[in-house]
C-alpha cells in the first residue's frame, strides 16, 4: 500500500524531479548558469511559452489539436504591430482588437471541425495556410519595429527594476486559466467532453457550446501570447510564432496530457515547458547549436508519448 | 443551415483578406501598355485569325520577366521586389514573382511553371544551386533565357553574383573601422566580440566561417570570444541569443551575425525598456543586407542612440535594377549569353553613408578600398 502511494507521489513529482536534476547538471557544467541573470533569462524566454502551451492544454483537453496556433500568434503579432506603428488605433485597443481577433480564428477551427466532421489537427492543417497568408497580407511582409516603450514595458518592463511584467501577467493568466479549468463546472464539462464525448451527451451535457467555450479560451490566451512577444521582441512580423507550436506541443505531451483528450494538468504542463526552456537555455550555454536541441525536443516528445501510452 | 454558416464564414473571411491584401502584394504586375488595352486584346481574336498582316503593325508584344526569389517574406526581399517591379516595368516589362521560401522543391516548381507559362526570362535566385541545375537547363532548352543571381547555376545565359566571402569580408571592415574610431589605443585582443550565425544554409556557413577566419586577423584589437548558433532567423531569437550571450560574456562590445533579423533583435535587446546596458558609446552590432527596418537604428546610432552600426548591402538596388535591365536585354538581344558574369559590387551602409544610400540608393563615399590596410 505504502509503496504503491510512494509510486503515486514519486510519478506526480517526475517532471519538478527533471526540472531540478537539469539545472543541476547545467549549473555544474557552466558557472554562469545558476546565476540571477540567467535564471530570469529563463523564465521571460518561456512565459509567453507558457500562455500558449495553456492554450493547447485546453484543446488537447477537449481532443484536439490546433497546429495552427502558431500562425494565429503571427496574425495578432502583425495586427498589433501594424495598428501600434502605424498609429492607427491607441495601444489598448490594438490589444483588444488582437485578441478578439485570435478569439475569431480560434473559434473558426472550432467551427470547422464541427461542419467538416474532421479532427482539428486535419482542419487547422488547412487553416494554418489560410491564417498564414492573412498574417503575409496584412504585413506586406514587413517587419514592424521600433514600436513604441509604452507597448514594448508589457513583454519587457521590470516592476521595481527586477519583477518581470509579463510574468505577473502570465501568472495572473494561470491562475485564472486553472481555476477554471479544476476549480469551475465549466473545466470540469471540458474534462469530460474530451475523455468521451458521446458519454458526456448522454449524460446532458451540450457537446459543442463547451468545445466552443474551450476554443475562446485557447483564442483568448493565443492572443495574449502573440502580444507578449511582440512586446518582449519590440517588432512584429509575419514569422514570428510557427515555430511555437511544437514547443507547446511537445510541453503539453511532456506535461501528461492525453491526446485521446480529458487528461491533463496546467501545473504539470507549465513545469515542462521550463524543462523544454531549461534545456534550451542550457544546451546553448554549454555550447551545444541548435540541432542538437532539436533532438532533444523531439526524443523528449517521442519518451513522453511512449510513457503516456504505456501508463494508459 | 450549417452549409450556409460556414459559406458565409468563409466569405466574410476572403472579402477580408482582399481587405487586407495591397498592390504590391500581387504577383503579376501588367506593364502600362497591358492595362490599358485590355479590351481590345479580348475583343479582337478574329480579327487576329483573319487578319494576321494587321497584326505585324501593333506594338509588340511586351517582354516578360519572372524572378524566381529564395523569399519574399521580409522588408529585404519587399524592398527588391518592389524596387525590380518599378525599374522593369518601367522599361516596359511585364514581372512576374514566385517566392521560393527557402526551399529548392518551391523554385522548382516555379520554374516548371513559367516554362509552360512561356515567360520570356526567368531570372533565378536559388536556395541552393545544384537542385535547380537541371530545371534551369530544361527552361534554356525551352528557349527562355536565364539569368542567375547571387547563386551560380551549372548553366545560364548570364548570371550576377555576389561573393558571400566577400560580403562576409566587408562586414569584418565595417566594424573594423568602428573599432579603430571607438577604440583608438586598445591593445590586442582587448576589443572582445561575438558572432552569431546559424548553419542553416551554404552562404550563412561560408559567410559565418569568414568572419571567424579573419576578424582578429584583420584587426587584432578585435579577439572573437564566442560563437552562438541562433535559433533561428528571426528578431525574438536574436533577442533571446543577446539575453544569453550577456549573461555568460556580459564584456562583449561588438556583435556580428550573418542574418540581419538576429541583428535586429540584439539591438532591441540592448535598447529594450530593462536592457543593462544604456551608454552604447562602446558597443556595436554589424550585419549583412537587411531592409528598411535596419535604417532607423542605423540612422541612431550616429548619436549613440542604438548599438546597430552597420550593414553591408549586395550591390545598390538601383545599380542592380539597372544591371538587371541591361543584362535581360542583353540576352534577350544575343549581347550576353554562354554563362556571361555580371560582379555585383558591395554597398556599405552606416551612420555616416545612410543618408546617401537612402536619397541615392547606392554609396559612393565608402567602398572596400577605404579598409584595405596598406
Amino acid at each position: 500500500m505504502k509503496t504503491s502511494r510512494l509510486k503515486s507521489v514519486l510519478s506526480n513529482l517526475s517532471l519538478p524531479i527533471l526540472l531540478a536534476v537539469l539545472v543541476l547538471v547545467f549549473s555544474l557544467l557552466n558557472d554562469r548558469f545558476f546565476t540571477q541573470l540567467n535564471l530570469t533569462n529563463i523564465l521571460v524566454q518561456n512565459f509567453h511559452i507558457a500562455v500558449m502551451s495553456a492554450a493547447v492544454l485546453i484543446l488537447m483537453i477537449i481532443g484536439g489539436i490546433d497546429l495552427s496556433i502558431g500562425y494565429q500568434i503571427s496574425v495578432v503579432a502583425v495586427i498589433v504591430g501594424k495598428a501600434i506603428k502605424e498609429e492607427i488605433l491607441p495601444i489598448w485597443v490594438a490589444l483588444i482588437l488582437g485578441i478578439l481577433v485570435c478569439v475569431v480564428l480560434s473559434l473558426f477551427n472550432g467551427y470547422m471541425s464541427k461542419v467538416l466532421r474532421s479532427h482539428t489537427m486535419i482542419v487547422s492543417l488547412g487553416t494554418m495556410a489560410v491564417f498564414q497568408g492573412i498574417s503575409y497580407l496584412i504585413s506586406n511582409s514587413k517587419t514592424f519595429n521600433a514600436l513604441p516603450v509604452d507597448f514594448m514595458y508589457i513583454g519587457q518592463g521590470r516592476i521595481g527594476g527586477w519583477l518581470p511584467l509579463n510574468g505577473i501577467i502570465t501568472l495572473v493568466v494561470l491562475l485564472i486559466i486553472g481555476y477554471i479549468l479544476h476549480k469551475t463546472y465549466i473545466g470540469r464539462q471540458m474534462y469530460a467532453v474530451g475523455d468521451n464525448p458521446e458519454a458526456a451527451r448522454l449524460a446532458g451535457l451540450n457537446v459543442w457550446p463547451i468545445k466552443y467555450a474551450a476554443y475562446i479560451l485557447a483564442g483568448i490566451l493565443v492572443g495574449i501570447t502573440a502580444i507578449l512577444l511582440t512586446a518582449r521582441s519590440g517588432s512584429a512580423d509575419s514569422t514570428m510564432g510557427p515555430d511555437l507550436t511544437f514547443t507547446g506541443i511537445t510541453a503539453c505531451v511532456l506535461g501528461g496530457v492525453a491526446l485521446k483528450g480529458g487528461e491533463g494538468t496546467l501545473w504539470k504542463v507549465i513545469v515542462a515547458v521550463f524543462i523544454l526552456g531549461v534545456l534550451s537555455n542550457g544546451m546553448q550555454l554549454v555550447g551545444l547549436g541548435t540541432y542538437p536541441q532539436y533532438i532533444a525536443k523531439g526524443l523528449i516528445m517521442l519518451v513522453s508519448i511512449y510513457l503516456s501510452n504505456r501508463d494508459a | 443551415m450549417k452549409k450556409i454558416i460556414s459559406f458565409v464564414l468563409i466569405l466574410v473571411m476572403l472579402l477580408a483578406i482582399a481587405g487586407c491584401a495591397t498592390p504590391e502584394t500581387t504577383t503579376q504586375s501588367p506593364s502600362p501598355q497591358q492595362t490599358t488595352k485590355p479590351a481590345e486584346q479580348t475583343t479582337k481574336p478574329a480579327e487576329q485569325t483573319t487578319k494576321p498582316a494587321e497584326q505585324t503593325t501593333e506594338p509588340a508584344k511586351p517582354k516578360t520577366v519572372a524572378f524566381v526569389m529564395i523569399g519574399l517574406n521580409n522588408d529585404f526581399f519587399q524592398a527588391l521586389k518592389g524596387a525590380y517591379e518599378k525599374g522593369f516595368q518601367a522599361a516596359g516589362w511585364v514581372t512576374k514573382f514566385t517566392s521560393g521560401e527557402f526551399n529548392p522543391q518551391t523554385q522548382i516548381t516555379a520554374v516548371e511553371n513559367y516554362i509552360a507559362e512561356g515567360v520570356d526570362v526567368i531570372i533565378i535566385w536559388a536556395v541552393a544551386p545544384g537542385p535547380l541545375d537541371a530545371v534551369a537547363k530544361q527552361a534554356m532548352d525551352a528557349g527562355i533565357k536565364v539569368i542567375a543571381f547571387v547563386q551560380r547555376l551549372a548553366d545560364f545565359d548570364a548570371g550576377m553574383f555576389a561573393d558571400d566571402r566577400l560580403l562576409a569580408l566587408d562586414e569584418v571592415y565595417l566594424a573594423s573601422k568602428w573599432v579603430d574610431e571607438t577604440f583608438p589605443d586598445a591593445a590586442e585582443g582587448s576589443v572582445p566580440a561575438a558572432l552569431l550565425t546559424m548553419d542553416s544554409t551554404e552562404v550563412v556557413k561560408i559567410q559565418g566561417q569568414t568572419i571567424i577566419d579573419n576578424l582578429s586577423k584583420h584587426n587584432p584589437k578585435i579577439k572573437l570570444v564566442k560563437v552562438f548558433d541562433v535559433t533561428a532567423e528571426s528578431v525574438e531569437a536574436g533577442v533571446s541569443a543577446a539575453e544569453n550571450i550577456y549573461t555568460t560574456n556580459p564584456e562583449i562590445q561588438l556583435y556580428l551575425t550573418v542574418n540581419a533579423s538576429p541583428a535586429l533583435g540584439v539591438n532591441n535587446y540592448f535598447t529594450g525598456v530593462s536592457s543593462p546596458v544604456k551608454n552604447y558609446e562602446k558597443l556595436g552590432i554589424f550585419t549583412v543586407n537587411g531592409g528598411t527596418e535596419l535604417h532607423g537604428p542605423i540612422k541612431a546610432s550616429g548619436k549613440n542612440e542604438a548599438p546597430l552600426r552597420g550593414t553591408v548591402l549586395t550591390g545598390g538596388i538601383d545599380a542592380t535594377i539597372a544591371d538587371f535591365l541591361e543584362i535581360a536585354e542583353g540576352v534577350m538581344d544575343g549581347r550576353y549569353s554562354n554563362r556571361y558574369e555580371n560582379p555585383a559590387v558591395n554597398v556599405f551602409v552606416n551612420a555616416d553613408t545612410i543618408d546617401e544610400y537612402l536619397e541615392t540608393g547606392a554609396v559612393t563615399s565608402l567602398s572596400r578600398e577605404d579598409f584595405i590596410k596598406d
